[in-house]
């Protein structure tokens, strides 16, 4: 793949990530995330497995093994505004590392 | 060796054993037309899954068709006459919902899974998708461009290659041989008149059994059930009987010969039942002692001792019709032949010595231990009572599994080892450098080699 490429990709990137910063996530598209959310957390409760991994995530990171409890309403809760927000802290250009890896190019000069 | 919580490392921990399985009742019923359904209601999660068992696999593709079956159970899903392939992926993806299928020799299975609180759409869709399938040209070329690639890619694979010759070599003329999944030339020229040839005669209300699982009672389940299929009249399915395979193909070697292979793929073994044989349960624990779990016989000596391959495993293959065992492995080139040899002699020692105690009980406890997992998800569930249904087996098959699995002896297993176990009449299917192997195989046996499967 050529340098140029992997340029296009990054800003196609941004400008996905600018979308998501002008407001430009639709009612349908959250939904949509939310239900997949909530059904997939539901359905992985089946697994005792998935359950004694849980309670011990909720108690070694919050120290409450109940948190387990509300985790599905905190991803319900979640509404456009929270997502802009976390893009502008966390999705910024500031608080990036690009890497392009090429290997083939390195190897041929 | 003393770890510091004071735990003996070098001693398997002891197993108490473990109590009955009792899967909670289920009530069943049968819509006029002839669908099978069964309901089992769970009310701890918000959760319903639904599978229908279309009781018609592979094996009734017909001649140089095979894959029929396997691409018709995707290409359901790929548009209705009312839905096109994506508003049916869209609509599934917005309810956070699952609608998948799958196709074994057997037969194609639909299952959709869902919250409850979505499951009146997603009931909707899934009925739709089996009801009133579009199987439009250009889903097929999709479907069919997708196969070929993969095909192109599995041909290169020593573990297909070896699997395929197996099944081709152990089956014979039997429409178990065939591959599922279809070979190049038949995709090239399955046309969109095989898939309504098939669908048409399998997809009928008498070869369907459903299973709702989960968050829904007996009557809604009932009402769901009547409202949508109770209306599909057709002809009666038109499947032909498959006849049960009672002889065992001679003892033979064959070789697709793949120069540059380091590592040969072998698979090995002989014809076996269908699962609903008397014998069932100790065959389970008979193959958990030979090959069935990590340290098995043959992954004890093939892999811990002999350091020969990074795992062998076995199985009996059971079937609705037939059915066949068999032990896979790769091996280096140059440990071909002596792999084989050594997977030849337990099968030997085991056909002519009683298995010990300590490897019988510990059999039966992983069996009995892992064997509850196997039923957590309300799909997996779905699936184990169709099961029931689909193989004949008795009601009550599971829940009595494990005080039948307790009575089995030793003198049981080495019945079971003489009757299902044939070490003289293996067939063995191996994809590797012919040249590298060949020699040292021909003290074995006869070998063939070709050049393509």
């Amino acid at each position: 793949m050529k340098e140029q490429n992997l340029d296009e990709i990054e800003k196609e990137i941004d400008l996905i990530l600018d979308d998501i910063k002008s407001g430009g996530i639709n009612d349908n598209e959250l939904l949509k995330v939310k239900n997949i959310l909530e059904s997939s957390h539901i359905s992985k409760r089946q697994s005792m497995n998935y359950l004694a991994d849980r309670f011990s995530f909720y108690k070694l990171f919050f120290g409450d093994a109940d948190k387990m409890n509300s985790e599905v309403f905190n991803y319900l809760s979640v509404g456009k505004e929270d997502l802009i927000k976390v893009v502008e802290k966390y999705l910024n250009k500031e608080s990036r590392v690009v890497l392009d890896y090429l290997p083939n190019l390195i190897s041929e000069n | 060796m003393n770890t510091s919580s004071g735990l003996d490392r070098t001693k398997m921990p002891d197993c108490a054993g473990f109590k009955d399985i009792r899967i909670p009742g289920y009530k069943e019923f049968t819509l006029e037309n002839g669908i099978q359904v069964i309901v089992l209601e769970d009310k701890r999660l918000p959760l319903v899954s639904v599978r229908f068992l279309i009781c018609s696999g592979s094996i009734y593709d017909s001649n140089d068709k095979s894959g029929t079956a396997s691409m018709l159970s995707e290409l359901i899903l790929k548009g209705t006459k009312s839905r096109t392939a994506m508003q049916i992926a869209e609509e599934i993806e917005i309810l956070g919902a699952d609608l998948t299928s799958d196709c074994s020799s057997d037969a194609i299975v639909i299952n959709a899974k869902s919250l409850t609180k979505h499951f009146d759409k997603v009931f909707d869709i899934t009925s739709d998708t089996i009801l009133n399938p579009a199987l439009k040209e250009e889903e097929i070329e999709r479907l069919r461009e997708q196969r070929l690639n993969n095909l192109l890619y599995y041909l290169d694979h020593g573990a297909y290659i070896a699997s395929k010759l197996f099944l081709k070599n152990v089956y014979k003329s039997s429409p178990y041989g065939n591959s599922s999944y279809g070979n190049l030339d038949s995709i090239k020229n399955l046309s969109q008149n095989d898939f309504h040839t098939f669908y048409k005669g399998n997809f009928t209300p008498d070869n369907v059994i459903a299973a709702f699982i989960g968050d829904i009672s007996y009557e809604d389940a009932y009402k769901y059930a009547n409202e949508k299929f109770s209306g599909w009249r057709t002809k009666k399915s038109s499947k032909i009987k498959i006849p049960e395979i009672s002889h065992y193909p001679d003892k033979n070697i064959t070789i697709v010969n793949k120069n540059d292979f380091v590592q040969s793929d072998i698979y090995l073994g002989h014809i076996s039942f269908p699962v609903n044989n008397p014998d069932y349960i100790s065959m389970l624990v008979l193959n958990t002692i030979i090959g069935g779990t990590f340290t098995s016989r043959l992954n004890s000596r093939l892999r811990e001792k002999h350091g020969m391959t990074y795992g062998i495993s076995s199985s009996f293959n059971l079937k609705k019709y037939s059915g066949d065992f068999v032990i896979k492995t790769s091996v280096k080139n140059e440990f071909t032949s002596e792999a084989v040899k050594i997977i030849l002699d337990e099968l030997t020692k085991i056909t002519e010595d009683k298995v010990r105690d300590d490897e019988l009980r510990n059999a039966k406890n992983y069996l009995q231990g892992t064997f509850p997992l196997q039923l957590e998800t309300s799909g997996s569930i779905a699936s184990s009572l169709l099961r029931l249904k689909f193989f004949d087996l008795q009601k009550d098959f599971y829940n009595t599994l494990f005080s039948k699995m307790n009575v089995i002896s030793t003198d049981d297993i080495f019945n079971t080892a003489k009757k299902h176990l044939n070490p003289d009449k293996l067939v063995i299917a191996i994809a590797g450098k012919a040249s590298d192997i060949t020699k040292d195989l021909e003290q074995i046996g006869v070998v063939s080699v070709k050049n393509k499967l």
